[in-house]
């Protein structure tokens, strides 16, 4: 293959970025990385269900605003005691509102505790300012500490809040999961699902415990501010003013380049990371056909895109609080300028200034942290909505008020006329009729898509037929209730799923109330006794990450077994014995016929050696059944059956 | 080589069957997809030989992919052609389809198959049974079939039971 250009490897790779996703650090760098999350379509509805969530906990929240008012309050509050304390030492007096209150308020402290005082500093020329100062700086002790405790208790009390309204909604979440229907995993994949758990509910914590309270001690700490500054000088504070809308206009410019170029870094490393995997998985096919040197090269085009990329986006993600601050140095500069010819002019004392150009600063602040909590909120509502949309889908149907149980089910199958699609407009069944005895083995050999594993999805309700009726002994499967339904429809299939834990544990999945004692027996029905017997503990083996440490023979002799110890009448094998090689196929199927005896059995199999001994063998094509009959006379028919048997004709 | 694993990239169908020859030309890689059986598939596709396979090779079957995988190795002209397990997924009588191809045309080149099928190596010329790293016989199909008895247990279990 020759070697592709970059516009061609973005275009091959690049769906990657957005299918695979990219999980973000926390508060990753720049501003732009908060957006990824998308901007929610119905905020609102979004927010009063979230509200639902938080409800239990009105009292803390009311708790937590109050505390926050309270540190809100005392930062500002304690920050303004410089003012009286410089101009005392000025030898002046603070003549501004807040000023001369607090200047009050430390006279009549000092005042109170005057003997004290008096007797440390004894009567010299300086201890009049020692005093005020003395007290001053303890009223201020008194206020941050308070402030801090304030914050203190404000943070642990909504941390409570946050952690308990995402437990509660991953709860739901996954409470609903356990009752979707099979239809809802076939639209999401696994990933999209994992990523409603993962992601977006932490996002919505974050944005509690975070952003929510950002939001509003931003808020209060803004008024608060503009209050003190005006109460403290309305000229400086109208020349403060001025700046910020030039302030933010030149923030949200840089946000929306660096954004921009962001977005860019993150489909150049969604390309990446897709080249990366694929050349990690096909290693062996590159290695054969010394395509080293041109992945190599590849990689490199796309990794120096990549590079250019980062160094945009980090750059103008850097840049941003350098320049914010250095403009801010400006306004400050202006605003002290302004403040010192005041002083000169007016009565404005040297320690209000001090004051205000501390507020000044801090004013612009929160503006920014505002504006940068808000694409949290954005994001964090906007998996909020998909969190919802989850729990808003359809579940399974509830089952008919007047449904039966299926006690002492015999398993007499029938289909009648069944028609079926996973789509309305794309019909995978049609018209299939087919009966099973009790004890009957019914086989369905077909094409991949042909319907065969349809028929047994039917036949569990993971769907349910909207044209034509499945009956078991008579009784339509949909006026069964649906547990009991399942209770009595044992499966294997090809891919087997175990889970950590014992063999014993999961064999007794197959169900939970059996004896030891049963167990191996359904493992000695199942062929699969005397391997267990030879692991290191035997029954207590633990199986690990799916059963990893068994080869696919013994895993699905395991999953055999769990069929065994179901007393379910009616079974199901798909492709049961598809992954394993034919010797070892063998083996299985000594357990797998001991495992049909006496149970209604539906085989499907792409190995036609594996259904020969069924009653009845249906040929499946396009949905259709086009040949019915027993081994032997399929054979004789010289159909389609014989065809692929003879393998004069293709199974894909 | 083909393996059993078989690995297609992001890419179209030529750009895949090129990894093989980067100069051939869209003559080769027809004849070698048409040897591997895959030039019959490729052409019903709307895009031909310019389909997109998707990451992975995920827009194709996978007995279509192994014939793929098959007609990348054809293109590299190799003197020693293994097959790993390449065929599992093909079906029996495409699989024969292309057994004769590589009889009929590349009468030259040294091929090695491991497959679980008799079917796929009955016609080779020497057949090498193995079991846990053993090699426990060597011959052609009907000497093994004679004397050997792992080979005639794999044989019996892949054919009708009224033998066994």
């Amino acid at each position: 293959m020759a070697k592709r250009t970059l516009q061609d490897l973005q275009r091959q790779y690049g769906g990657v970025a957005s299918s695979q996703k990219i999980k973000m650090r926390p508060g990753g760098r720049g501003p732009g990385a908060a957006g990824i999350g998308g901007k929610p379509k119905n905020a609102r509805h979004t927010i009063q269900r979230l509200l639902q969530y938080v409800k239990p906990y009105r009292g803390h929240l009311v708790l937590v605003l109050l505390f926050m008012l309270l540190s809100t309050v005392t930062s500002l509050v304690g920050g303004y005691m410089m003012a009286p304390i410089i101009d005392r030492l000025a030898g002046r007096r603070t003549e501004t509102l807040v000023g001369r209150w607090a200047d009050g308020v430390i006279s009549a402290c000092r005042d109170a505790f005057a003997p004290t005082l008096y007797s440390w500093l004894g009567h010299q020329t300086a201890a009049d300012v020692l005093a005020y100062l003395l007290t001053a700086i303890g009223i201020m002790l008194v206020v941050y500490l308070v402030g801090v405790a304030a914050t203190y208790l404000q943070s642990r009390l909504m941390l409570s809040v946050s952690q308990g309204t995402i437990e509660s909604i991953r709860n739901d979440l996954f409470d609903k999961v356990q009752a979707l229907p099979v239809r809802f995993f076939d639209r999401n994949p696994t990933g999209e699902v994992m990523s409603r758990f993962t992601n977006d509910v932490d996002n919505i914590g974050t944005m509690l415990d975070n952003s929510m309270v950002s939001l509003i001690s931003g808020s209060v700490t803004l008024i608060g501010t503009f209050i003190f500054m005006v109460t403290t000088n309305w000229v400086l504070t109208l020349v403060t003013v001025f700046f910020i809308p030039i302030f933010s206009m030149g923030g949200m410019a840089i946000a929306k380049r660096s954004r921009k170029y962001y977005k860019g870094q993150q489909a150049a490393l969604g390309a990446v990371n897709g080249y990366i995997e694929e050349t990690v998985t096909g290693q062996k096919v590159i290695k054969t056909f010394n395509h080293e040197a041109l992945c190599e090269e590849e990689f490199g085009l796309l990794n120096d895109d990549l590079r250019g990329k980062q160094f945009k986006a980090n750059f103008y993600g850097g840049i941003m609080g350098p320049i914010m601050g250095n403009t801010s140095q400006i306004s400050y500069a202006i605003t002290v300028g302004v403040g010192g010819i005041l002083m000169a002019t007016t009565g404005f004392t040297p320690g209000a200034l001090t004051v205000f150009a501390g507020y000044s600063r801090q004013f612009s602040m929160p503006i920014n942290n505002l504006s940068q909590q808000m694409t949290v909120v954005f994001s964090a509502l906007a998996g909020a909505e998909r969190v919802f949309a989850v729990m808003d889908a359809e579940p399974e149907a509830p089952d008919r008020p007047d449904a039966r149980p299926a006690d002492g089910m015999r398993g007499y199958v029938k289909m009648q006329d069944v028609t079926f699609g996973y789509d309305p407009d794309k019909t995978v069944l049609h018209h299939i009729d087919l009966y099973a005895k009790p004890g009957q083995k019914i086989a369905f050999v077909g094409s991949t898509g042909a319907g065969k594993t349809t028929i047994t999805n039917l036949l569990n309700r993971f769907y349910d037929v909207e044209q034509g009726a499945i009956t078991v002994d008579d009784v339509n499967i949909q006026d069964y209730r649906r547990d009991d339904l399942r209770r009595n429809i044992a499966m294997v299939l090809q891919d087997t799923h175990l889970f950590t834990g014992t063999v014993r544990e999961n064999i007794r999945y197959g169900r939970l109330d059996a004896t030891d004692e049963e167990v191996e027996a359904a493992a000695k029905t199942a062929s699969a006794h005397s391997f267990i017997m030879r692991l290191e503990h035997g029954y207590d083996t633990v199986i690990e990450g799916d059963g990893t440490n068994l080869s696919q023979g013994q895993r699905q002799l395991l999953n055999i077994a769990r069929a065994a110890l179901s007393k379910a009448p009616i079974l199901v094998l798909d492709e049961a014995t598809s992954s394993v090689d034919t010797r070892t196929e063998r083996h299985i199927e000594h357990g797998l016929d001991r495992l049909m005896q006496g149970r209604t059995t539906f085989v499907i199999a792409h190995r036609l050696s594996t259904v020969r001994n069924a009653n009845a063998i249906m040929v499946l094509e396009h949905g259709e059944i086009i040949e019915r009959g027993d081994h032997d006379d399929l054979l004789a028919q010289k159909g389609r059956y014989w065809q692929l048997y003879t393998g004069a004709a293709e199974l894909d | 080589m083909v393996l059993q694993k078989n690995v297609l990239f992001s890419g179209t169908i030529e750009e895949n069957l090129r990894w093989g020859d980067e100069n051939a030309t869209m003559e080769e890689i027809r004849k070698a997809a048409d040897y591997a059986q895959a030039d019959k598939f490729v052409t019903t596709f709307t895009n031909g030989y310019q389909t997109d396979l998707g990451q992975g090779g995920s827009n194709v079957s996978g007995g279509q992919k192994q014939r793929l995988c098959i007609a990348r190795a054809l293109l590299k002209h190799p003197k020693i052609l293994i097959l790993d397990d390449s065929t599992s997924a093909v079906d029996t009588a495409t699989e024969a389809m292309i057994r004769k191809a590589f009889a009929e045309e590349l009468p030259g080149t040294t091929k090695i198959i491991i497959a679980q099928r008799i079917g796929s190596v009955r016609d080779a010329d020497q057949i090498v049974v193995m079991d846990n790293g053993r090699v426990t016989g060597i011959g052609t199909h009907a000497q093994l079939l004679a004397n050997n008895t792992e080979y005639q247990e794999i044989y019996y279990s892949q054919t009708d039971r009224k033998e066994a």
